[in-house]
């Protein structure tokens, strides 16, 4: 019996002291997870209705989110930069819009090494060298051949003639938009298009866009793939007049782009849910930390014209209350 | 559990105790949880009742004083023919700037023209503004009004403000003096609306909104994420009933709807409670303090436990120890005196009974040691050296005399009475034997007391193979010869005679000696050895008493009888027991 109690009142102080301190520990001591937001750019409506997605899914889940962007949304350096910061400080997840989708593949695996999971957002990087594709998209590809349908259907007694603007062949979201666009393009007779890709060492994106309408009179149709692109060719085409004579879409729900849409000299917008892209990336960064299956919603995106622009659920993605 | 034999006491009132503390905690706390869950569900209820009613009065106070802005609005427009355009907008500024959560008051004819208004900017086009949703509704006829859910207002080129529109047609004159009926318009930033339902919560994650006639969303705290596909709403179950409160399981979650009216505006707030979440929290808590509570009773019920029953087993184990001493040749236990009640009586039982036992075990060595020292004397009897002697004398006095056959005849009798005596290992012969034993101490001592006495033995054929221990008769019959016969003048006569009843069997030796006193006959069967050693009688006759008692029981013994100058009778008695063989003594 004695040897019974000392075994029982021993196992009841460890049983106790165990549940106290756990739940000591849960209280007091439970750290956050630390993840790190790298995008593109700060600037602009998309990344900052990104970065709000991100912000709002911060404070429902308590975690602490270190959020990083350059100024030039192609800063491959500057990316790199913030994914060794992000490995000094020990973060247990980088979510990450890479500008380039092979130089960001090296740091991005040391970080991983490191033990810090990586999900791409928006743009892929290549995972043929060993990084773990966890990835938050849209459908890019799907993305494009949606809006060559839409400008089909809309001009079908005309010749197209169609000028593709991205910043760079490395961005894979504009890559895959193009890949669907031109898939579409190709098995049509009338349509003829152009890519033009504004990253240069020579030149200012402006330059180059205007130099090639000026080169390219006969282009009557112009698709914007990124934010950047959208607000060049809407001011090239402002300041070549040449508004009246080309369709212009245009990407991202920035105020110019509306009101541009609103005054007519914009065609189109394409709105890719870039709130829903930060607020589940925060989620899905969670899960995999969790060790949780990797459970990725695809992104769902809006084509915006004039007339449907006030309709009530275009209005609530196109005039987001943040 | 309980069943086991090799148990102790402490343990099983420990496991006892234990169970029962066990038992009594979760029964009590299941009640306990039923009706503190039952009082969570109805506080639940009762607070999201509360909730939804505070804060639809607040609303409805909100929308009841839009309203009277807009009958004050109303007035001023009503009253155009009195008030110029001027004045009117004036008044209107007014109010605006009395209100920084109006944020335009205008007035449009009913094609959409602006007629007065507070703002500066150019609008849309009439056709643009009288398509609008607040315009159609209102006109309704007048007195018609209409609250619009949260929307971009497009009234000014180019700027997308969230607003919700307050319309309400009015009459009004014209410029030809003609009454038309026109549409007044208040904006109003949602952010009052957001402020009042984003700052209020059911619980932790419970929340208000707010829905239309028609149940579509006016308003929602997660209004951001509904917009944006984040998060969706269970507007569904709102068509079961138009007021009151009932619960619904959406996405795998209980909730707890309550749905009241917000006067004036033909909205319905809807409160939504996560009923498992706040009783689980109310629950978790529960079930934290009953784990404390069950670790610390059970903890205190082992220390108790574990105190009581030492307290009741401590004189027992206590009484134990004794009874190991006892083991060890100690039979004198204490008394436990500062135990219960019951183990200080088991206690005194115990230390009566040892006592008893202390003097039972005296008596035992007492007797065997008795036993020990008549056998001795027995053997002693058997050996008699004198007895010995003097036959020998005897013998070699007949032979000097030449009598060959008496030398024969005593020696043949010797011989045979040392076949008995020394029949070593059978203690237990047959009566034909122990009598032809005495038949040949009879013959010897005849021989050596010449006519000095007679003798005879009857004993019954069927008596002959009884079983008796030895060595009984002789001592007697020696008794009979020196102290009885040795004395006569006449000759003596010895008779033994063998009887039985149904259980025992009665071998009488009569001698007619000269007898003796009472005091004599009662002195030979007592204890006392100085009263036989004063002059050497009856130490035999003693010690053969003593052996028929040690070896038989009380019942079997000596009797005597006798009577001064007539004889003396001694009666041994021992049991009717199966006929034994005879024993076979080898020569050598």
């Amino acid at each position: 019996m004695k040897n019974f109690t000392i075994i029982f009142i021993s196992l009841f102080l460890i049983i106790g002291a165990v549940f106290i301190t756990n739940n000591f520990d849960k209280q007091t001591n439970k750290e956050p997870y630390r993840i790190a937001f790298i995008r593109m750019k700060e600037g602009g409506q998309f990344w900052g209705t990104m970065r709000n997605g991100a912000r709002t899914a911060r404070t429902e889940t308590s975690t602490t989110v270190d959020f990083y962007s350059t100024v030039n949304a192609l800063d491959i350096e500057g990316q790199i930069k913030f994914i060794n910061t992000a490995i000094d400080r020990n973060a247990n997840c980088i979510i990450i819009t890479p500008c380039d989708n092979e130089k960001l593949v090296e740091p991005l695996k040391r970080a991983e090494e490191k033990g810090i999971k990586v999900i791409q957002l928006l743009n892929e990087v290549d995972d043929s060298k060993g990084l773990t594709p966890y990835r938050v998209m849209t459908k890019t590809k799907a993305i494009g051949t949606a809006l060559g349908e839409s400008l089909i259907k809309d001009n079908k007694e005309l010749n197209l003639n169609v000028l593709l603007v991205s910043r760079s062949p490395a961005i894979t979201s504009s890559k895959y938009m193009i890949e669907g666009l031109t898939e579409l393009f190709n098995e049509s007779n009338n349509i003829e298009y152009h890519i033009l890709h504004t990253n240069s060492p020579y030149a200012t994106p402006t330059q180059i866009i205007e130099n090639y309408l000026k080169e390219h009179e006969n282009i009557n149709t112009i698709i914007a793939l990124d934010d950047d692109s959208s607000e060049i060719v809407t001011n090239s085409i402002i300041k070549l007049k040449k508004g009246n004579e080309t369709t212009l879409i245009t990407t991202t729900h920035s105020l110019s782009n509306i009101q541009n849409l609103d005054t007519g000299i914009v065609e189109k917008i394409l709105i890719i849910n870039s709130f829903a892209m930060g607020y589940q990336s925060i989620f899905n960064a969670i899960e995999l930390i969790e060790g949780k299956p990797f459970q990725p919603i695809d992104v769902d995106y809006t084509i915006v014209t004039k007339e449907n622009m006030f309709d009530k659920n275009i209005q609530m993605k196109l005039f987001p209350q943040i | 559990m309980f069943h086991s034999n090799n148990n102790r006491i402490n343990t099983t009132f420990s496991k006892f105790l234990i169970l029962f503390t066990i038992a009594i905690v979760l029964s009590v706390s299941s009640i306990i949880s039923y009706h503190y869950v039952k009082t969570i569900r109805i506080n639940i209820e009762n607070l999201t009742e509360q909730t939804v009613y505070q804060t639809s009065n607040s609303i409805a106070s909100y929308v009841s004083d839009i309203m009277q802005i807009g009958t004050t609005a109303q007035n001023f427009v009503t009253n155009n023919s009195i008030l110029d355009k001027e004045d009117i907008e004036v008044r209107l500024s007014a109010i605006l700037e009395s209100r920084n959560d109006i944020l335009t008051i205008n007035f449009f004819d009913c094609e959409g023209n602006i007629i007065y208004g507070t703002t500066a900017n150019n609008l849309r086009d009439h056709n643009e503004i009288k398509n609008q949703q607040w315009f159609s509704k209102a006109l309704g006829g007048i007195g018609n009004y209409y609250f619009s859910p949260p929307h971009v207002q497009q009234l000014i080129p180019l700027r997308y403000p969230w607003v919700i529109s307050f319309s309400k047609a009015v009459s009004y004159k014209n410029n030809k003096g003609e009454e038309e009926v026109g549409v007044l318009l208040i904006d109003i930033s949602s952010s009052k609306l957001k402020e009042l339902l984003e700052t209020i919560s059911i619980g932790n994650t419970g929340y208000l909104y707010i829905i239309d006639e028609a149940g579509d969303l006016v308003f929602h705290p997660k209004q951001t994420l509904i917009n944006l596909g984040q998060y969706e709403e269970d507007l569904s179950s709102n068509n079961r009933k138009i007021y009151g409160k009932f619960t619904a399981t959406y996405k795998g979650e209980t909730r707890l709807i309550d749905i009241q009216t917000i006067d004036y505006s033909r909205w319905r707030i809807v409160g939504v409670a996560f009923i498992n979440e706040m009783i689980m929290k109310g629950v978790n808590s529960f079930i934290t303090i009953l784990f404390f509570v069950l670790l610390i009773a059970i903890g205190v019920t082992i220390l108790l436990a574990n105190i009581v029953s030492g307290y009741i087993t401590s004189p027992i184990r206590q009484l134990e120890k004794e009874i190991e001493k006892i083991d060890k040749n100690n039979i004198n236990p204490k008394v436990l005196d500062r135990a219960s009640y019951e183990v200080k009586a088991l206690s005194k039982a115990f230390v009566e009974m040892s006592v008893r036992i202390k003097s039972l075990m005296e008596d035992i060595v007492e007797e065997q040691e008795e036993k020990r020292k008549s056998e001795l004397d027995a053997l002693q009897a058997k050996i008699n050296p004198h007895f010995l002697y003097n036959t020998l004398d005897s013998v070699i006095w007949l032979a000097e005399q030449g009598d060959d056959e008496g030398v024969i005849k005593l020696v043949t009798a010797l011989a045979k009475l040392f076949r008995i005596s020394i029949s070593k290992g059978h203690e237990i012969i047959t009566l034909k034997e122990e009598l032809e034993h005495v038949k040949n101490y009879l013959v010897i001592q005849q021989m050596r007391y010449v006519d000095k006495f007679e003798f005879s033995i009857d004993l019954p054929e069927e008596l002959e193979n009884k079983p008796t221990i030895k060595l009984i008769i002789q001592p007697i019959v020696e008794n009979a010869i020196y102290h009885g016969i040795k004395y006569l003048m006449d000759v003596g006569h010895i008779d033994i005679k063998v009887t039985n009843d149904t259980d025992k069997i009665y071998i009488k030796v009569r001698d007619n000696g000269v007898g003796m006193d009472e005091e004599t006959r009662q002195s030979l069967l007592i204890t006392d050895k100085t009263q036989h050693l004063k002059d050497g009688n009856g130490i035999g006759v003693f010690n053969v008493n003593k052996r028929l008692i040690l070896t038989y029981g009380e019942g079997y013994g000596l009797s005597i009888e006798s009577e001064i100058e007539e004889g003396t009778t001694v009666t041994v008695s021992i049991p009717l027991q199966n006929d034994i063989h005879q024993i076979k003594v080898a020569k050598r």
